[in-house]
Formats: C-alpha cells, sequence, structure tokens
C-alpha cells in the first residue's frame, strides 16, 4: 500500500519538479489554429479552446496544486499542533475554549468554511491558503490535544518536572516527539484531502485564475466544452484523482506500519 | 538551621466523595547529609508528601492548605511558579518508583541525562559531566550506554540511569520515592548500597520513602512512620527497631520480620485503615489498635517526646516519656 502510494505520489512531484522538461510547449502558449484539437500526434492530452497544449498544462497545474496544498497543510498543522498541545496541556478554560471553537469548526462542512473564507477574502492564491488551513486545523488540533492529554500524565514527564523543566521544554522535548507517527499519518491523509479541496475551491472559481492552471480551475474552465471536447476535464480530473489515491494509499499504510496496535 | 523543615504540612484531594486528607499536619527536619526513611503502608500518604515538597501534586484534584516547605529557612510553598523551577533537581532532585516509566522511550540515555546537566550546569560540555554522572550512579561501561535507549536496559540499570540524572543536577537533597520496589532483591540491595555511598561521597541528604523496613534500617539514620497523613512515631532507626513506641510500629515491625501468632498464623496489623473523607476525631489508628481505650477515641492526637529524638503521636505508647 505505501509503496503504491509513493509510486503514485512519486509520478505526481516528477510531474511538478520536471514539467518545464516534460512539457512539450509552454502552458500558456496560444496557438488559435489548434483549438479544441483531441488527443493524438503532437498533443497527446488534446488542446483546450485557445489551442493550449492540455497536457503541459496538467504538468504545470501539478505544481500549482501540490505547493498550494503544501502550504495549506502547513498552515493547519502549525495551528492545529500549536492550539492542540496547550489545550491538552494546560487544560481548563483555555482547553474548552480552543475545543469549542473546534467543535465549530468541525460541525461546518468543510467545503461552506473554504468557500465561505475563499469568498470573503477575493479569489486568489493566498485566500485558498487561508481557507484550507482553517479548514484543516481542527481536526489535527483534536487529534494533538487527545495524545498530548495521554502523554502528559506519564511518568517520564512527571521525572522531567522533578529534574526542574519548565513547560515548554517538557512540551518540545517530551511531548511532541511523540507525536510524529500520528501526525505523518494525518498529514499524509490531510494532504489528499487539501488536493481535493483545492480543485473544488478552483472549480468554483474561487482559486487560482487565469492564465495560471491548477487541476481544479483547468476542470472549471473545460466544464463548458464537455461535450464537444471532454478531455479538457478528463486529464485534469485523471490527475485529481491519481494524487488524492496516493496520498490515501500512503496515509493508510504509514498507519498500518506505525500504529502498533493494528499490528498482527 | 535545618537544611529542610517541613512544619505541619497539610494537602487534601478532592474526590467525588469528599475532601481526603492525605498529608495532615506532618512536620519533620532534615538535615545536611542526613537519611530520613519515611514508612506507611499504601495510602498513608508517603508519595502526597514528597509530591507536595516539590510542589509536582497535580492541581487540581490535590491542593497543599497549610503548612511550611522551608528549604534553608526559605518557605518554598511561597514561591511563584517559575522559582520552584531552580529549586527542582539543582535543590532537591527526585528518584520515582518505576524506572521502566520514568524514562523518556524516544530519548537516549545521554540525552536524558544531558537534560538535567543543561537545564541547572552548563549548556556546553555536557558531555564530561553526563559520563562523570552515569559513573557516579555505578553504570558500568558509560560510553557505551550514552547511546542506547531505555529498552535496550535492564530494570537496575535503569533505576541507575534514573539516579543518575537526579545526580546530574547536583543535588543537595534526593527523595527517593519508594526506589526499589521495582526491582528484584539483589538489585535492591545493590542499589541501596549505592544511595549509602552517594551520601557518604556527596554529603547528600536522603528523603527514602518506603514501605520496606528492611530498606530502612539498611540505609536511615531516622525513621519517621506514617499512618493515615499522619506522623506517629519519629525516631533514631535502632531505637525504633529495639523498641517501638507506636503500637502502630510494632505491628509493622512484627508483620515485616515475619513474626507468628500463638497460633502459628503469620502476625499481620488487622483491619484497614480509616476512610480519609471522614477522619475519627481521635487517634486514626484506634480501630486496629490492640491497646486503643476510650481516650484512644474521642481525644485528639498528642505528641510525646520521648527523649533521644523521639517523638510519638499516641495515648497510650508502648514507651513512656
Amino acid at each position: 500500500m505505501v509503496a503504491t502510494g509513493l509510486a503514485l505520489l512519486g509520478a505526481v512531484a516528477g510531474a511538478a519538479i520536471g514539467a518545464p522538461f516534460l512539457a512539450p510547449v509552454h502552458p500558456e502558449q496560444l496557438s488559435l489554429a489548434e483549438s479544441l484539437e483531441p488527443p493524438g500526434q503532437g498533443h497527446p492530452f488534446g488542446t483546450d479552446y485557445y489551442g493550449r497544449d492540455v497536457l503541459s498544462r496538467v504538468l504545470f497545474g501539478a505544481r500549482v496544486s501540490l505547493c498550494i496544498s503544501l502550504a495549506a497543510q502547513l498552515v493547519a498543522l502549525i495551528v492545529g499542533v500549536a492550539l492542540g498541545a496547550v489545550a491538552g496541556y494546560f487544560g481548563g478554560w483555555v482547553d474548552a475554549l480552543i475545543m469549542r471553537s473546534v467543535d465549530v469548526f468541525l460541525a461546518l462542512p468543510d467545503l461552506l468554511i473554504a468557500i465561505g473564507i475563499a469568498a470573503a477574502l477575493g479569489p486568489g492564491v493566498q485566500s485558498v491558503l487561508v481557507a484550507l488551513g482553517l479548514v484543516g486545523w481542527p481536526g489535527l488540533c483534536r487529534l494533538v490535544r487527545g495524545e498530548v492529554l495521554s502523554l502528559r500524565e506519564r511518568d517520564f514527564v512527571q521525572a522531567a518536572r522533578a529534574i526542574g523543566a519548565g513547560d515548554w521544554w517538557i512540551v518540545t522535548r517530551h511531548i511532541l516527539p511523540h507525536l510524529a507517527a500520528p501526525l505523518l499519518v494525518a498529514t499524509s491523509l490531510g494532504l489528499g484531502s487539501r488536493i481535493m479541496q483545492e480543485a473544488s475551491l478552483s472549480f468554483l472559481g474561487l482559486g487560482v485564475q487565469p492564465p495560471v492552471a491548477s487541476w481544479g480551475s483547468m476542470v472549471h474552465y473545460g466544464l463548458r466544452w464537455l461535450s464537444r471536447a471532454p478531455w479538457l476535464v478528463v486529464f485534469p480530473g485523471l490527475a485529481i484523482a491519481v494524487a488524492v489515491l496516493g496520498f490515501n494509499l500512503l496515509g493508510d499504510g504509514l498507519r498500518d506500519i506505525l500504529d502498533p496496535r493494528l499490528r498482527e | 538551621m535545618a537544611l529542610l523543615e517541613v512544619g505541619d504540612l497539610r494537602v487534601e484531594f478532592r474526590t467525588a466523595r469528599g475532601r481526603v486528607r492525605a498529608v495532615d499536619g506532618v512536620s519533620f527536619q532534615l538535615d545536611r547529609g542526613e537519611a530520613l526513611a519515611v514508612v506507611g503502608e499504601s495510602g498513608s500518604g508517603k508519595t502526597a508528601l514528597a509530591l507536595a515538597i516539590l510542589r509536582l501534586l497535580p492541581e487540581p484534584p490535590a491542593r497543599v492548605t497549610g503548612g511550611t516547605v522551608l528549604l534553608e529557612g526559605r518557605d518554598l510553598l511561597e514561591l511563584y511558579p517559575e522559582e520552584m523551577l531552580p529549586v527542582r533537581g539543582r535543590r532537591i532532585a527526585m528518584v520515582f518508583q518505576e524506572p521502566a516509566t520514568a524514562l523518556n522511550p524516544v530519548l537516549t540515555i545521554g540525552e536524558q541525562v544531558a537534560e538535567a546537566v543543561r537545564l541547572h550546569r552548563t549548556r556546553r560540555a555536557v558531555r564530561p559531566l553526563v559520563l562523570e554522572a552515569l559513573a557516579q550512579a555505578g553504570i558500568p561501561d558509560p560510553e557505551r550506554r550514552l547511546g542506547q535507549y531505555p529498552h535496550q536496559l535492564s530494570g537496575g540499570l535503569r533505576q541507575r540511569v534514573v539516579v543518575a540524572m537526579a545526580l546530574a543536577c547536583g543535588p543537595e537533597i534526593l527523595i527517593a520515592d519508594e526506589p526499589t520496589t521495582a526491582l528484584d532483591v539483589t538489585v535492591q540491595a545493590r542499589l541501596l548500597d549505592l544511595l549509602t555511598f552517594l551520601r557518604a561521597r556527596l554529603g547528600l541528604a536522603l528523603l527514602l520513602i518506603t514501605h520496606d523496613l528492611g530498606v530502612v534500617a539498611r540505609t536511615a539514620d531516622r525513621v519517621a512512620v506514617m499512618y493515615a497523613g499522619k506522623l506517629v512515631e519519629t525516631s533514631p532507626v535502632r531505637p525504633l527497631f529495639a523498641q517501638p513506641a507506636h503500637p502502630y510500629s510494632l505491628g509493622l515491625l512484627e508483620a515485616s520480620r515475619l513474626a507468628t501468632t500463638p497460633q502459628g498464623d503469620l502476625a499481620t496489623v488487622a483491619g484497614s485503615p480509616p476512610d480519609l473523607t471522614d477522619p475519627p476525631p481521635g487517634c486514626p489508628f484506634e480501630p486496629r489498635c490492640p491497646r486503643a481505650g476510650r481516650r484512644c477515641r474521642e481525644e485528639p492526637l498528642p505528641s510525646l517526646l520521648l527523649g533521644g529524638g523521639r517523638a510519638v503521636a499516641c495515648h497510650r505508647p508502648l514507651v513512656g516519656p
């Protein structure tokens, strides 16, 4: 499972990194003479209305989609881990405040929050980052808080306190390192969701703006030609599917390996 | 002035059934280089007492409701939480009962001992001090142990690492909470010898918490017997073993000597400790005490000085003043 996931993600990452070398032509190069050509010689994935090469755009779209997803997950991780650790470690009203906000976020559908935030901030890369970061943190926060809650009662934490370690030292040296495994799994699975959500926002026109293309926005612009030129939607859609499948397989596989309770 | 002087210390735990007085007016002194053992059965408040001194009690549910903990005349209970950090480890270090869980499984031995050095002594040239602490704790071939993880060590070695962590801070007082309970008998004896050796070598004062009178006889100068949150007898070790003054001390001694009753049964202290949410008005040991009388049931415990540094809290002690 991990191997398949890694292979799929390797292909996606390879496409993103190698896009300038792999792409037959520049993704934004117009060629009106070749408008809406079906896949075939010269254009393996066909062309769009303006004659742009779909393969090139999918390859470069991988960069945009992956970068946005990774950055959004990083935002979610920083916020989620920090707030989760604070809530779990200190408890009391701080915990109550943070966890009730988490409940509010988790009670609303992810996409609704993301759409609301992206719409409020106006379309663009920054608002997608903020929106996806805010969608991602509550789950991580709850995960981290639960782990911290049990870790802080462990004897070695008490022992560290007894040699004069302060709260910051205990949390960073003794508690957070224990979270590496669950966070690795959550991040891998989370990245799958982020790809999907980024595609959804871009599909709704709230994500990256033309002429830059992400997979979601390609589906968005391809939709109006769907009956005449389905390849405009099929190939970026496939790319989304491969990337999400890769992250999910990797995450599930890592969980099986890293969680001793699931081992036979 | 005594190095550590605990005066009328009181600790309560709030539980669903009411307030439990885990430590109820405990007073004692610990001098430089002295070894004091606190003995008592499970639930008598020994660990709560130790944690209260270092202010490590989980609050809530626990709360120190009164008393003083004077370290060279300065009351630790009055300090701000941040002011306790340089006291913990550097002045008073603690060794916990369970060496298997007192070490962090994801850090190497070297990293954990180095932590103690970094927190209190120096941030550079940590390694020599770490090796010194490991050697002092009697760990053979310390160089090799530095890079190992706790699960690669035996229980006895792990407890020595815990001791090394405490020593690496350079403390004046070492509180050892049942340090040998989790170890097998031969390893126990070696650890106790180590503690005795460290006392002599480094001038450490030792507060040894145990339920094992064998440990007391081997290691301590003085002993304080704790029952239901109160110190019922304090005494130098030899007189207590020769002639206990409190009936409970006698009971403990007989139980630990594997003495037998005239019927041939093993001697035990019959009954069980009182419910501390609703302690009896008189002596807490009265329901189990073979010598109990009417006064014991009704009047609060007196504190009698017996001479020779002995004190007993009993209406009808076995040794007269």
